[in-house]
């Protein structure tokens, strides 16, 4: 007998439904879910591995102490039994970007238990630096929903969306060819998807995005008369390589529209993620009408970083000296470790005898809770057979030797998320001329690029990008 | 009336599901071709399922063959990969797979066709490009005209 199980996509901050075929719970195949009213039906390549995750030949299924398979007690009992020689500070507990909110917020319980403060959301550098961005106090501006990104007039999008979630493509479509005069202004260094689909290519040099932001709400905020705000446009336009006219021009175009939002995604070639989303909510409270929206890596990037950020005290930037690490996920990659407890979905490539790999179940196997783009909340259940893995939240429960109901667990991240995001003051005009000292030189060195992870080589074609290629 | 796919190519964005929805339901096997534009745009080669197939004529086992309601489908038993029929499109669409000794070629997803639903490349097109439609309604649409008002702008847009 087959059944269709609902279920929705976590590789983007999108959050897609589809549809799963079920025999006697083995997964089938991958079908379309026409009644979501995120995607109605349509699906991307990503949202299609959601198939693999379930029924891929390396999937993890047996708990494992280096190469030897073992059983769950036994793998968690040597885990916690090495775990106690260690000093707590040098103890790290990574979550991955799609974890749930509730294995976010056990991790941060475990940590307490621990005595360590060495917490931090695996996965994308950017997304954590974005999320900073968001802490920065602003009063007047508004985010936007799913919905309303198809009903405006203009939008401002920088970087590139449709390769990170194409399942918009129908929203921007539909502003594309909407009403006559429609704008649609992409700031990207490259020629994209989504700038095929600009009316205006705002084609800056790679990493500047923050300082053309800035020269945008500079001209934002003269025609609202909210106050000069200290920059030079002429200048701006020579370090980001486009002409002082058409930056006016498109800014003016934007804040000249009815209704416009702002996205933004955050990523490895934007320097200042934080500055940028910290400008766009800035522009969207000085602009009539105006609304922002920001995509993320991952599913759950901002969810675990709300309650990561509101149950800890340390700040995620001065994590360091780790020695032994949890991780749930694959994302986690820190070098030099004595033990690595690793709670993954598959298996990894190399396998060290000081690793601990516990199976995890995924969001098809389990019960939880995830925040999406524009703050909304999805809940998730479990629709097909478990490969043999746990929960993060069942992991960490028996690591630490707690136990609580899945129910008071999911209260209480309801009422971290029902606070919102930590507000802490800020001012403009340190902002702005943080803005400028990124690109001062007006070509970025390697050692300013951060947002690269380990991979020197990339780093280093992007610098030779940056430093050898005009416009 | 015969539904076919059409492509409406200022809306389609490049994100090539329809590709990885034709592998997923095809075992793994894509039978979409994909072409690409360079900078302007990226399309999928659909099969047209002609009147008077050229694959057909070109077979010399039989395996392709025109069926009562127009589709032009491949017998997998029938088919020995001599990929004669790839040479003799017109159209380019029928892709040799060299290394597993196999013709694609595109079925219209006939599994899904018998349940009401629509080819999987249509379902899980992201931007609305694809659409599934009777043929005689297609031709007189403005909409499905076969030059693409964004791509000609753009070419436009650069010259300058």
């Amino acid at each position: 007998m087959v059944e269709k199980r609902r279920s929705i996509c976590l590789f983007c901050s999108l959050g897609c439904g589809y549809v799963l075929r079920t025999s006697n719970d083995q997964v089938i195949a991958i079908d379309y879910d026409k009644v979501n009213p995120i995607n109605t039906g349509s699906l991307c390549p990503r949202g299609h591995y959601n198939l693999d995750l379930i029924n891929h030949p390396q999937r993890l299924t047996e708990p494992q102490i280096g190469n030897r398979k073992v059983s769950w007690d036994e793998a968690v009992s040597y885990a916690k039994k090495v775990l106690k020689k260690f000093d707590p500070s040098s103890i790290g507990i990574a979550l991955s970007s799609i974890s749930s909110n509730e294995d976010a917020l056990m991790a941060c319980r475990a940590a307490e238990l621990m005595g360590t403060e060495n917490i931090f959301a695996a996965g994308d550098p950017a997304d954590i630096e974005a999320y900073q961005g968001n802490r920065w106090a602003v009063e007047g501006s508004s985010m936007q929903n799913l919905e309303g990104i198809g009903g405006s007039d203009a939008l401002l999008i920088i970087g590139d969306i449709l390769t990170r979630s194409p399942v918009l493509s129908k929203r921007i479509n539909k502003v594309k060819y909407g009403k006559r005069g429609n704008q649609i202004i992409v700031i990207d260094p490259n020629i994209s998807h989504t700038s095929w689909f600009a009316t205006t290519h705002l084609k800056n040099k790679p990493g500047t995005e923050a300082l053309l932001m800035a020269a945008v709400l500079k001209v934002i905020a003269e025609e609202n008369k909210r106050g000069e705000i200290d920059i030079d446009i002429r200048k701006v336009s020579q370090t980001v390589g486009i002409p002082a006219d058409s930056i006016i021009r498109a800014a003016k175009a934007f804040d000249a529209s009815e209704s416009g939002t702002m996205i933004f995604v955050p990523g490895g070639n934007v320097q200042r993620n934080d500055l940028v989303q910290y400008f766009i909510k800035m522009a969207s409270s000085f602009s009539i009408n105006k609304k922002h929206i920001t995509f993320y890596g991952f599913g759950n990037s901002l969810g675990v970083n709300t309650i990561i950020d509101s149950m800890t005290k340390n700040k995620q930037s001065k994590i360091g000296g780790i020695k032994a690490l949890i991780s749930l996920g694959d994302e986690a990659n820190v070098e030099g470790l004595d033990l690595a407890v690793r709670c993954g979905f598959f298996i990894p490539d190399t396998i060290d005898d000081n690793t601990v790999l516990l199976p995890m179940a995924s969001h098809m196997e389990r019960k939880g809770s995830v925040t999406l783009a524009g703050g909304r909340t999805e809940s998730f259940k479990p629709i097909a057979h478990k490969v043999g893995g746990r929960s993060g939240l069942e992991i960490l429960m028996s690591l630490t030797d707690t136990k609580m109901e899945f129910d008071d667990v999911l209260d209480e991240t309801d009422k971290i998320l029902g606070k919102g995001i930590k507000q802490e003051k800020v001012d403009l005009k340190q902002k702005i001329s943080e803005a400028q000292k990124i690109t001062a030189k007006g070509s970025a060195s390697p050692a300013n690029i951060t947002h690269f992870g380990n991979n020197k080589l990339v780093k280093r074609f992007f610098w030779y990008r940056v430093n050898n290629k005009n416009g | 009336m015969a539904k076919r796919v059409y492509l409406n190519l200022d809306l389609c964005c490049g994100c090539r599901s329809c590709a990885a929805a034709c592998a997923y339901g095809h075992h793994v096997q894509s039978l979409l071709g994909h072409s690409k534009m360079e900078v302007e745009a990226e399309l999928p080669l659909h099969c047209l399922h002609c009147d008077q197939p050229a694959c057909a004529a070109a077979c010399p086992n039989e395996a392709m063959k025109k069926m009562e309601d127009g589709t032009v489908l491949r017998s997998h038993f029938k088919c020995v990969g001599c990929s004669s029929c790839a040479i003799a499109c017109p159209f380019g669409v029928i892709q040799p797979d060299l290394t597993k000794h196999i013709v694609p070629k595109c079925d219209l997803c006939i599994d899904r066709l018998t349940e009401g639903e629509m080819p999987r490349c249509v379902q899980s097109c992201t931007s609305g490009a694809l659409s599934f439609e009777e043929v005689d309604v297609q031709v007189a649409d403005e909409k499905k005209n076969l030059a693409s008002v964004r791509i000609l702008s753009n070419f436009i847009g650069r010259r300058r």
